[in-house]
């Protein structure tokens, strides 16, 4: 009988715990490691060869866990050696591939097509012919691969491309051209190669030699040598600010792994003692041990964080606060970029008419033509860069406003008032409503810059013959002041880029009116928001926390 | 046979007079102040060269060699810009432009450039 054959004896057992759950945690965490490297850059190249090297072991590992303990049949042992193989060629043949893409080697011999082209052909033979795996054995604790006649050259050619993959690392590491930290990269990754060389030890049972695979145990050290130079030296381009992450997902495959592995044993402990499988059972043991296993895994991230991370959750805090400020700063050293870009743009511009117009003056200064040109344009441009100059000056230092009580309406009617002229020579119509004697804290004259610049924009969107309506209402704690024009609008592209310094769709514009008015929105503790939609116009919302309400 | 004609197209009054300074005792000059009046006058009319700007109204000079691809493929154009972003220029280029300007330019750099591309032709 099958399940008389297969209960749980004490060889089996002894090899559940010794070999087969360290050997599926330990491709569990391959896998786990592997996508992860994968996910953190899945368009490189190496990265994706690293997750197929970690494919590879998890498939060695895992099929050999599952092979060994669960086939009921000789039939099935025979289809998990099968799969295995699968994972074991691949595996010399990806490291070697890694080795050749992670310091962008070119080998003449063996190429990366030939080294693949074998391992294809080592899949084919193991599937096709007795000559790499012949069956399987079968020992106290378990079914495993039997090698084939050809076998010995397989394995001369595993070993020879895992020296190989050695050799290329240890001449990385010798060699003065690469930087510190590759040497770093390279060294534990020339130890870890070496420690996992080791798991050849796996090789032994396969030629009749009755020993469990305790291989798995080389492979442990090495992923976690690999791990380290990850974390510590930036191996594969992941950074030392992911450490935790990386942990943490290492963590969460491992403990799932190993709900799995419980509640597998559960399974068969179940059947050993009543001499059936039930579907019922396996539920119940589930549910249980996920009810166990719950606390524990807290408990298990407690420790990992002392451990790892020497860290009390306030410390944690603190490093996580840490970290957002380095992000901040990374944000603010980007926006330092773009507004040096930016500036550059808008002073080469009226650099350049200068430049030509100064060039040509000798040639033409008798040309009454060229010398009002020369005023007009020179002048101009001087004037453009002045203005950029102070513009820039208000932006990057914002005097801190002088809060008084102000009357929003009379400041609004003031800045209309001012633009009268304009007005009227555009022909634009102006609708006001106001709610009476709102009082907000505010600068005058700086809330008086900011009416101008939206009156200002609104205007020049309009091209004439528009309408701007100007609101005022007070909904809960703030004054909602609103301005609205029937112009041309902004696109739905343009839209997210207004507040930037220097971003302008005007072609005269300095593209610092809105980042100027938003500085000093925020000084006064508001908001301000823009819609619009092209062709229909746009409306401007600035919002005021209000101090007292008139009568 | 009379001079070669070519469109300015730039936003920027002082660019488009400073290369009128520069250009029109060779060459017959036309000029364009966004994006769209440079694609309108490049489908009614025939020309040597554009010299046309990045950072316009309307359409941007990108967004006009793009379209320009589907109307006028044979028109050479050389791109003028006050961005100095290599990636810019590559777009610029592998749109269809010829070469890449810098703002602000030389006066002996633009008659180069510009002869360049219609002695290539």
């Amino acid at each position: 009988m099958l399940c008389v054959e297969f209960s749980i004896g004490d060889s089996l057992t002894e090899a559940i715990m010794s070999v087969l759950i360290p050997q599926f945690l330990t491709a569990s965490l391959a896998l786990g490691f592997g996508c992860f490297v994968w996910a953190k850059h899945p368009h490189s190249r190496p990265h994706q060869i690293f997750a197929l090297f970690y494919a590879s072991l998890a498939i060695w590992l895992g099929g050999q866990s599952i092979g060994v303990s669960s086939p009921q049949s000789y039939e099935q042992a025979v289809l998990w050696t099968k799969i295995i193989y699968i994972g074991v060629s691949l595996i010399p043949t990806t490291l070697y591939h890694l080795i050749c893409s992670l310091y962008r080697l070119n080998p003449r011999f063996p190429t990366v097509r030939t080294i693949y082209l074998i391992a294809v052909v080592v899949i084919l033979l193991s599937w096709g012919t007795p000559w790499i795996i012949d069956g399987a054995h079968k020992y106290a604790w378990g079914y495993f691969t039997a090698a084939g006649r050809f076998h010995p050259l397989f394995l001369m050619w595993f070993a020879y491309l895992c020296l190989k993959s050695t050799w290329h690392a240890l001449t990385v590491l010798r060699s003065s051209t690469h930087s510190v930290n590759s040497r770093n990269q390279a060294g534990y990754l020339l130890a870890g190669m070496f420690i996992g060389t080791l798991g050849m030890y796996d090789y032994l049972p396969e030629y009749g030699i009755n020993l469990q695979p305790k291989g798995y145990l080389f492979e442990f050290i090495f992923i976690c040598l690999v791990g380290y130079a990850i974390v510590r030296h930036q191996l594969m381009d992941i950074r030392v600010v992911i450490r935790r992450g990386l942990v943490y997902s290492i963590l969460v495959a491992g403990i799932t792994a190993t709900y799995l592995v419980m509640v597998m044993i559960m399974e068969r402990w179940f059947q050993g003692f009543f001499g059936y499988r039930s579907f019922v059972a396996t539920a119940v043991v589930a549910f249980l041990v996920a009810i166990f296993f719950d606390p524990l895994r807290s408990r298990i991230q407690a420790l990992v964080d002392r451990v790892l991370f020497k860290a009390t959750p306030p410390e944690l805090a603190a490093q996580r606060e840490q970290l957002l400020a380095e992000v901040r700063k990374g944000e603010q050293m980007k926006a330092v970029g773009t507004l040096a870009a930016g500036l550059a743009h808008e002073i080469k511009n009226p650099l350049a008419s200068i430049k030509t117009f100064t060039e040509h003056l000798a040639q033409h200064h008798g040309d009454p033509d060229f010398r009002e040109k020369f005023q007009k344009i020179v002048g101009g441009e001087v004037e453009r860069i002045n203005r950029i100059v102070q513009q820039l000056l208000e932006f990057a230092k914002p005097v801190p406003p002088k809060l008084i009580p102000v009357k929003v309406p009379q400041l609004l009617d003031e800045t209309l008032e001012f633009l009268n002229n304009e007005f009227i020579q555009r022909k634009v119509e102006i609708q006001k409503q106001y709610l009476a004697d709102t009082l907000v804290l505010a600068d005058p004259q700086q809330l008086k810059q900011v009416f101008l610049n939206l009156f200002l924009n609104s205007l020049q969107a309009m091209n004439g013959h528009g309408q701007l309506q100007v609101n005022t209402v007070v909904r809960g704690s703030e004054l909602e002041v609103t301005v609205a024009d029937n112009g041309a609008g902004i696109g739905p592209k343009d839209l997210p880029h207004i507040f930037e310094p220097f971003f302008s769709t005007k072609s005269n514009g300095t593209g610092l009116g809105l980042s100027v008015v938003q500085g000093i929105i925020q000084e006064h503790r508001g908001r301000i928001a823009v819609q619009s939609e092209p062709g229909r116009g746009t409306s401007v919302t600035v919002r005021l926390p209000v101090t007292a309400r008139g009568n | 046979m009379g001079q070669a004609r070519i469109l300015i197209a730039d936003d920027e009054e002082g660019i488009r007079e400073s290369l009128s300074l520069i250009l029109s005792d060779d060459y017959e000059l036309e000029f364009a102040k966004d994006g769209e009046e440079t694609l309108t006058k490049l489908n009614s009319d025939r020309f040597a060269l554009v010299l046309l700007d990045i950072k316009m109204p309307k359409l941007d000079g990108l967004e006009v060699l793009r379209r320009l691809k589907n109307v006028n493929g044979g028109t050479p154009v050389l791109v003028l810009t006050a961005y100095q972003s290599v990636e810019l220029a590559r777009e610029a280029v592998k749109l269809g432009a010829m070469d890449y300007l810098p703002k602000p330019f030389e006066r002996e750099q633009i008659l180069n450039a510009v002869r360049g591309v219609l002695n290539r032709r």
